[in-house]
């Protein structure tokens, strides 16, 4: 895929010393890595701590990453192991409910045990998704099919104009128009 | 943040941004308004491609930026350029490394028994008392050869002699190939 090549760059830059191009891979990758690591680690908050983790651990490993695979290859095994670690150690940790006074700074030190994502700061995927949908079936035929084509089906800018049979800036245009009118009605939900 | 950067940032996103792609991305992390912006674009596609967890939260980016503020700066090691050389040329080098090797193998080797020679020659004097006998050039050559006598063969009769003479010291100059109490004795069939 074309973004592949977004990816190398950021990567390269961290790898120069640049920590901010890693904030653009976290925001990129976020939400794609969570839904990964929920699928074994079922509450939620572990699983945005399993998810913190592999991010620091793909970030500190990064300097031995060759670029062999792509990124978010990569980034898809770390997250898997960090999940199948915290599985293992929740495992051999006794379940119990019944707490020591001496067990009250650990049990405020973890994270694990209090659900940080307040009702305020999260954000259903079911109305997001809804919105969004919403969104998409308002715009205009040109825009969605090429938004459609370049989301969905991966397409590049050159494989849509020959499907769309227009010039590729056209494409560029409409794509980036689809995504504006989406964020925009996104906007007050974001805001949120 | 105007519609031109906006779609520079969409194309950028997707990879196909036909511009300088290092100037774009410094654009980008400079502008606070375009880093909110690629995180929407971003959730958008997520959206559509069905990636999106049940709830939704920037808290990982929140906490990953924070603990990355205590990690120590990433740098990778430079990478060494490979050299590309075909077969041809891998075996001409080969060939010259090997050639060099020879003939400073053999170079050493002569200054080294060069050098034995010559601290053997200064540091050992012959005892006047040693005798040292030599053939006389009638008794080496039989009659019947004195004719035929070459100068091949009185070099290589006062060769003989002169190991015979020197052998006792050889083992001193710490030169190999010659026992160093055998007398060494030629015989040379005489009719």
């Amino acid at each position: 895929m074309a973004n592949n090549a977004t990816d190398k760059e950021l990567i390269e830059r961290v790898k120069n010393g640049e920590k901010s191009a890693y904030d653009l891979l976290v925001l990129k990758y976020q939400q794609r890595i969570v839904n990964l690591v929920s699928r074994f680690v079922r509450n939620h908050s572990d699983a945005l701590d399993v998810t913190q983790e592999a991010f620091i651990k793909a970030y500190r490993a990064l300097p031995n990453f060759r670029g062999d695979s792509a990124f978010y290859t990569w980034l898809y095994r770390i997250a898997v192991n960090t999940a199948k670690n915290h599985l293992a150690v929740q495992s051999r940790r006794p379940r119990t409910s019944d707490y020591d006074v001496s067990d009250i700074e650990q049990i405020e030190g973890n994270t694990a045990l209090k659900d940080q994502a307040t009702p305020e700061s999260l954000l259903l995927k079911d109305e997001l998704q809804a919105l969004i949908l919403k969104a998409i079936d308002d715009l205009p035929e040109d825009l969605k099919t090429a938004i459609m084509l370049r989301e969905i089906e991966g397409l590049s800018y050159e494989e849509i104009a020959c499907v769309m049979g227009c010039p590729i800036g056209t494409v560029r245009s409409r794509i980036f128009r689809a995504r504006e009118s989406i964020d925009q009605k996104m906007g007050p939900l974001m805001q949120n | 943040m105007s519609e031109y950067n906006k779609e520079q940032l969409s194309s950028l996103i997707d990879g196909e941004y036909e511009g300088n792609n290092d100037k774009a991305f410094d654009n980008l992390m400079d502008n606070q308004e375009m880093i909110k912006t690629w995180s929407r674009y971003h959730l958008i596609g997520d959206c559509l491609r069905e990636h999106l967890p049940e709830r939704i939260s920037s808290q990982v980016f929140t906490q990953v930026t924070n603990a990355l503020i205590n990690e120590p700066t990433v740098f990778a090691p430079k990478k060494v350029k490979k050299i590309n050389l075909n077969p041809f040329v891998g075996f001409a080098v080969a060939a010259s490394v090997a050639i060099v090797a020879l003939f400073s193998i053999q170079n050493s080797n002569n200054n080294n028994l060069a050098s034995n020679n010559d601290s053997f020659a200064a540091n050992t004097a012959i005892p006047s008392e040693i005798q040292t006998f030599s053939f006389s050039r009638t008794q080496l050559l039989p009659d019947n050869s004195r004719k035929l006598g070459s100068q091949e063969e009185v070099a290589s009769q006062r060769l003989n002699n002169y190991l015979m003479n020197h052998n006792q010291y050889r083992s001193n100059g710490n030169m190999n190939g010659i026992f160093p109490y055998a007398r060494l004795v030629t015989i040379e069939s005489q009719e």
